[in-house]
């Protein structure tokens, strides 16, 4: 009986799916739609998309729900579940991602702006700078024409000193400037270059041409470079522009392999521009080097001490120690008062003021001079300040004698005074 | 005479008690869905999923006379007790296979539509094999023939 309903059951239930409900059709369909789906997901490029998406695989799991135990078979070792919750898994994955794409999207256009607004302002800073430079050399030369000497910073030409710094101020500015272009440039693209799609590589060539990314790099070098050529600088100024230095090679050794990559299929001019680049860095560390050496020894010259003339860290400590042997020993034989005066005049003037202050911390930074090297420097200052005293004055013995005389002259006045009888009234 | 009988009675029992095989049951050896297997030039189909694979020439001969149009994929599906049912399109008859040593053996041939099926195809109704055909009533098949919904 049992068997005769099941038969019956199972004839009406075919006669009523027919073809289109053959079980093998059914798993293929499924497998089908699930294929598509999934193919929908890995297309899609608005979240707005993923919500439609999200709707079919719910309609796919209401449409499917009456096959489950024949999908769970067919499919094993996959079952209808684990196949809608993958789908789902991976919608979510994809909507976590565009929702990230997007956002970068739109600090990638932020940053769009940001590389124009940059690029404008590097412009309007490099024409200012042209002219700022051309002043001060014309200024420079004026002097040279007036003293002899292009760097003598003795001379009262403020107008000079004020151009020179903001020619300085500007050229910082602009260097900063460009560290934020070379920056916004490539944080969109903050894997490897080689990793890089073609058509990613073309668009950042595009852009570093379009905003003259290697250019204004190249044409500030060349700037820093002239700077230093016609500037006398102080310590604390070289300390500053060795800091720029610094920075600026610090950002191109990030951005120069980039670059490298990028134009590595590219013209034979750029590659041979790139390469000028680490020729110009290698120019500028050597000019801020022989900078530093002529503005000290300018400095020792026009307080007309005689160190003699160095062009290197070393020479720089053996003549300055040279120097203050020769101050200690006295050998020039001189009076004690000259000796004080040149002492007081070289601690007040050079070693406090240029070398404690500005030189010695900048050296010692640039790596010219050792740590070693400036504590024996030191040492000796101590001998040489220990060796000399102040000239006795006469001032104070004749004020002490005046003051003896007045004092003495009061007490017999008053003693005096006291002793005289008064005359007697009649 | 008594005596003999007991003997014999005793060894007849002895010796079947001797060939006696092991039989593990119950055991279901049906498969979910059919396979639909596509027949290569050497007129092989394999079932990666079941892992089996069998010359299915001799079957395209007995159905159409002719072993050389293969090009039609062939539909299998195996029911509880382990029997193999074959057909394709345009077949007249549904084939009935069990398995032997190293090959099938054909068990039955049911003749489901002389003019043949224009899309045939099986599912697991167990313990039946229904057979569904475009807008035809679905039969269900054992191995002796159609249990229901058409001529048996």
């Amino acid at each position: 009986m049992k068997r005769i309903a099941l038969l019956c059951a199972l004839v009406l239930g075919g006669i009523c799916f027919a073809q289109d409900n053959s079980d093998y059709a059914i798993v293929q369909r499924f497998q089908a739609t699930t294929k598509q789906i999934s193919k929908a997901i890995e297309a899609t490029s608005s979240v707005q998309e993923c919500a439609s998406i999200s709707r079919r695989i719910e309609d796919l799991g209401k449409e499917f729900q009456q096959h489950q135990e024949l999908l769970d078979k067919a499919l094993y070792p996959d079952s209808y579940a684990s196949i809608i919750n993958d789908l789902r898994a991976k919608l979510a994955l994809r909507q976590r991602d565009l929702t990230t794409i997007e956002h970068q999207g739109g600090q990638i256009q932020e940053l769009e702006v940001r590389i124009k607004e940059l690029s404008a302002q590097i412009d309007a800073l490099t024409a200012q700078n042209e002219k700022l430079m051309s002043d001060v050399q014309r200024l420079s030369q004026n002097l040279k024409k007036l003293t002899g000497d292009l760097f003598s910073s003795a001379t009262p030409l403020d107008s000079l000193q004020q151009l020179v710094v903001k020619l300085r101020n500007g050229l910082q500015e602009r260097d900063a400037l460009i560290t934020s272009l070379l920056d916004s440039l490539f944080l969109q693209y903050d894997k490897n270059i080689e990793q890089m799609k073609e058509s990613d590589k073309k668009e950042l060539v595009s852009k570093v041409e379009r905003y003259g990314a290697l250019s204004n790099v190249k044409r500030s070098l060349q700037d820093n470079i002239t700077f230093v050529e016609i500037t006398n600088l102080k310590g604390a100024d070289a300390q500053e522009i060795y800091k720029q230095y610094q920075r600026l090679q610090s950002v191109w050794n990030s951005v120069g392999p980039k670059l490298t990559a990028l134009y590595s299929t590219g013209k034979q001019q750029k590659k041979m521009d790139l390469q000028s680049v680490d020729s110009l860095f290698a120019q500028w560390n050597l000019k801020i080097n022989s900078a530093v050496w002529r503005s000290l020894n300018t400095l020792f010259r026009e307080k007309d001490f005689s160190v003699i003339e160095f062009n290197n860290g070393n020479e720089f400590v053996s003549n300055l120690s040279a120097f203050l042997e020769t101050q200690i020993k006295n050998k020039a034989d001189e009076s004690k008062e000259t000796r004080y005066k040149n002492f007081t005049k070289f601690n007040e003037q050079i070693w406090i003021p240029e070398l404690q202050l500005g030189w010695f911390p900048t050296l010692l930074k640039m790596g010219e001079i050792t740590e070693t090297q400036k504590a024996d420097l030191e040492e000796k200052f101590e001998k040489w300040k220990s060796s000399v005293e102040p000239a006795s004055s006469v001032l104070p013995v004749v004020l002490i004698i005046v003051v003896a005389i007045l004092l003495i002259v009061l007490i017999a006045w008053y003693w005096r005074q006291r002793n005289t009888p008064e005359p007697e009234e009649s | 005479m008594q005596r003999t009988f007991f003997w014999c009675v005793l060894c007849s029992f002895l010796f079947a008690a001797g060939c006696s095989t092991l039989v593990l049951k119950p055991a279901d050896f049906s498969w979910p869905i059919e396979s639909v297997l596509k027949v290569n030039d050497n007129g092989v189909v394999q079932d990666q999923r079941h892992s089996f694979s069998v010359n299915v020439k001799g079957l395209f001969f007995a159905e159409t006379k002719d072993s050389t149009n293969i090009k039609v994929p062939v539909r299998i599906i195996r029911d509880s007790q382990g029997y193999y049912f074959i057909t394709a399109q345009k077949f007249k008859n549904v084939y009935v296979f069990e398995q032997t040593v190293g090959g099938l053996k054909l068990v039955n041939t049911i003749l489901v539509k002389s003019t043949g099926m224009e899309s045939p195809a099986m599912n697991q109704r167990s313990p039946y094999i229904q057979l569904v055909n475009e807008n035809d009533a679905p039969l269900l098949l054992t191995k002796d023939g159609i249990e229901k919904g058409g001529k048996k």
